[in-house]
């Protein structure tokens, strides 16, 4: 496992086996769980536990290396299942932050046994459930209270910093685990930077409504603080010794530098998909504030002490009286119901009706129907919606209905520069991959790079809808993956035989 | 180290963690004061652990008091009725010197009322399994220090039955 040669194909099917192996025990103790007794079902997963890492230490012995990452794995995913099943047992809290406690304690034994075993594959499930934990946590601290994604994707970088660190560490101590850490390294900033060039996600990283915590906030300072504490160990021997990868260093900070740009400029298109409608009657307060909408719209109701929409009827419909009904000069009372005087849609069915019609609601003729006016243009811009006093920017989380057109340009431009990064970075990784004749290093970022063309394409199909757009991205799809298939395996083979 | 050392060095790390684990959550049902609490639950899954009931106490949902936080730590003083279940008398800040209490932290405030987890809102069990929850009382342990766990759940004041449906597997 993560040899020279990089991953064999039989250490593949081995730890392929130990997770269903893990899987099945799962569903087998879950069967059974209630006839075992809670003293017969810990030894149970103990011995379990330690049998695989037995098992393992003894193939390792006998010359059987991969049987022996791989069931030093299967040891890593029981002892998990352990601690989640043992927690079961207690009954201990469900919550998000109770399942962060569980996934931070299975982490720990799992690093743990990787180094005393010297298991690389087994340090590669470590190193994916601290990921799992730092989200998790993060989740938790989430709660009750709306934190920004950017204060996640912050969480993330740290750890970014953590893994390349370690990697510098293990390399100064000619570890056995440095290529492991180099490879994952590549692999996490990879994934990192695909999961930003998603176009949708950039408008939700900083939501305006998003407040901090200080409970996220601590713990975003100890990673960061790590992050630091792990870089700086790595860091400094090399700059001591004026080692050649003072350079490889400079660069792993020039890529730090820009993506804390480039997640802080998220700031800049926060919320910008949406759509702008007049502010509603609910969000005024104030009896003042409530009167001064645009005329007609809102009115004071007393008795709740509240401000209400006068071409909404419904509200008053169950649960209030008659004489609170009749408040609303558009409403009127009729067998029990509290509704409406004049409804653009169901009253006029012509347009001169509609537009005569006068009073409020405000009516007008679009599409052969009389509906109700609205006094915002849906499509405008953020900006443009909050100079309007009467409007209100309301996010959505998707493009909705509205048209291409519409999109920020900050929001593209964004999107553009950061998917121009991303393939920098691909191509960055796979030199790096050459330089440090590292095959896997190659191999990941061709897979990054198939990767990235195969979601551009699909996002793409997904943007430019109709029958001529789709037929020309077909077509063109076509041409990359027969062109693309074999220029990248050629491309692959011709760096891994440069390597070699 | 030779590779059987190191196996030893590990099954006992390992071990060490799982124990203490075990110890901390076993302590309460070990040391632990008996008490009574009244619940109102409800019916999700974790796709994690299983199946479990979430239970709502009594004690859940209480009337806010001063200078309170989302995040606090919180003491619950109890206590029992005539017909043995525990029920607040008061709420403090500060942790009690002598008195039967459950420790809880605020999970939200909303208006005049505050929201407190206990850590013993999960009661899990397999699928497939069939429980009578008319009128569950849980039956919690609780440490010196406040922290509680539940030593069995009650149903009409009789340690509830949980009766599993054979599944059978059919293509």
């Amino acid at each position: 496992m993560f040899s020279k040669k990089g991953v064999s194909f039989s250490s593949v099917v081995a730890i392929m086996g130990s997770i269903l192996i893990a899987v099945g025990i799962a569903w087998l103790l879950a069967d059974n769980w209630h006839v075992i007794p809670k003293f017969m079902k810990i030894i149970i997963l103990l011995s379990l536990t330690a049998g695989a890492y037995v098992g393992g230490t003894f193939a390792k012995e006998k010359g059987y290396p991969t049987v022996g990452q791989a069931l030093f794995v299967l040891g890593a995913l029981l002892y998990t299942l352990s601690i989640f099943l043992i927690a079961q047992m207690f009954f201990t809290q469900g919550s998000w932050q109770g399942q962060a406690w569980l996934w931070l304690l299975a982490w720990v034994g799992v690093m743990a046994a990787s180094y005393i075993f010297s298991s690389a594959a087994s340090l590669v499930v470590g190193l994916t459930q601290i990921i799992v934990w730092v989200s998790i946590q993060f989740m938790a601290f989430q709660e009750n209270t709306n934190l920004s994604v950017g204060i996640l994707l912050f969480y993330f970088l740290s750890l970014g910093i953590i893994f390349y660190g370690l990697s510098l560490y293990h390399k100064l101590r000619e570890h056995d685990f440095t290529r492991v850490y180099r490879w994952w390294t590549a692999f996490y900033f990879l994934a990192f930077v695909y999961a930003l060039s998603f176009q949708l996600l950039l408008p939700n990283v900083w939501p305006e409504e998003a407040v901090s915590s200080t409970g996220a906030l601590v713990f975003l300072f100890v990673l960061v603080g790590a992050a630091l504490v792990a870089l700086l160990v790595g860091i400094i021997p090399i700059v001591r010794d004026r080692s050649k990868d003072a350079k490889e260093v400079l660069w792993f900070i020039g890529i730090v530098i820009v993506l804390i740009a480039l997640i802080g400029s998220t700031g800049y298109v926060g919320d910008a998909l949406g759509f702008c409608q007049q502010k509603s009657c609910s969000d005024q307060k104030e009896k003042v504030s409530c009167e001064s909408m645009s005329p007609g719209k809102c009115y004071w109701l007393d008795d709740y002490d509240s401000c209400r929409d006068m071409s909404e009827c419904q509200t008053v419909k169950w649960a209030e009286s008659q004489s609170i009904c009749e408040q609303n000069p558009n409403c009127k009372w009729k067998e029990y119901n509290c509704i409406l005087k004049k409804d653009c849609y169901n009253s006029f069915k012509n347009q001169e009706s509609c537009e005569n019609s006068g009073g409020e609601p405000q009516c007008k003729w679009e599409y052969n129907f009389c509906t109700e006016k609205q006094f915002c243009d849906a499509f405008s811009s953020k900006d443009a919606c909050g100079e309007q006093s009467s409007c209100k920017w309301y996010k959505t989380n998707s493009y909705g209905g509205s048209s291409q057109g519409q999109y920020p340009v900050s929001l593209w431009l964004l999107w553009i520069i950061i998917n121009v990064f991303f393939l920098a970075l691909i191509i960055g990784f796979i030199f790096y991959g050459t330089w440090q004749k590292q095959t896997s290093l190659i191999n990941l970022g061709i897979i990054f790079f198939a990767l990235d063309i195969i979601t551009r394409y699909i996002g793409f199909i997904i943007d430019l809808q109709g029958y001529l757009g789709l037929s020309f991205i077909f077509i063109t799809g076509g041409i990359l993956l027969l062109g693309g298939g074999w220029g990248i395996e050629h491309w692959r083979k011709k760096l891994i035989a440069e390597v070699k | 180290m030779k590779l059987r050392t190191r196996l030893l060095v590990g099954l006992l790390v390992l071990f060490i963690i799982t124990s203490t684990f075990l110890l901390y959550l076993y302590w309460p049902l070990l040391t632990g004061e008996k008490i009574v609490l009244t619940t109102t639950p409800v019916d999700p899954f974790d796709i994690l652990r299983g199946q479990y009931i979430q239970i709502n106490y009594e004690i859940t949902t209480l009337k806010k008091i001063e200078n309170v936080e989302v995040g606090d730590s919180i003491f619950i003083i109890l206590q029992p009725d005539e017909k043995g279940i525990d029920r607040n008398i008061s709420v403090q800040q500060q942790k009690p010197t002598s008195s039967r209490f459950i420790k809880g932290t605020v999970s939200s405030v909303y208006g005049e009322r505050m929201r407190i987890e206990y850590g013993i809102e999960q009661y899990f069990f397999e699928r497939n399994a069939q429980l009578d929850l008319k009128n569950v009382t849980v039956e919690v342990k609780v440490s010196s220090s406040g922290r509680a766990a539940i030593s069995q759940v009650l149903s009409n004041g009789e340690p509830i039955t949980i009766k599993y449906q054979k599944v059978e597997i059919t293509s």
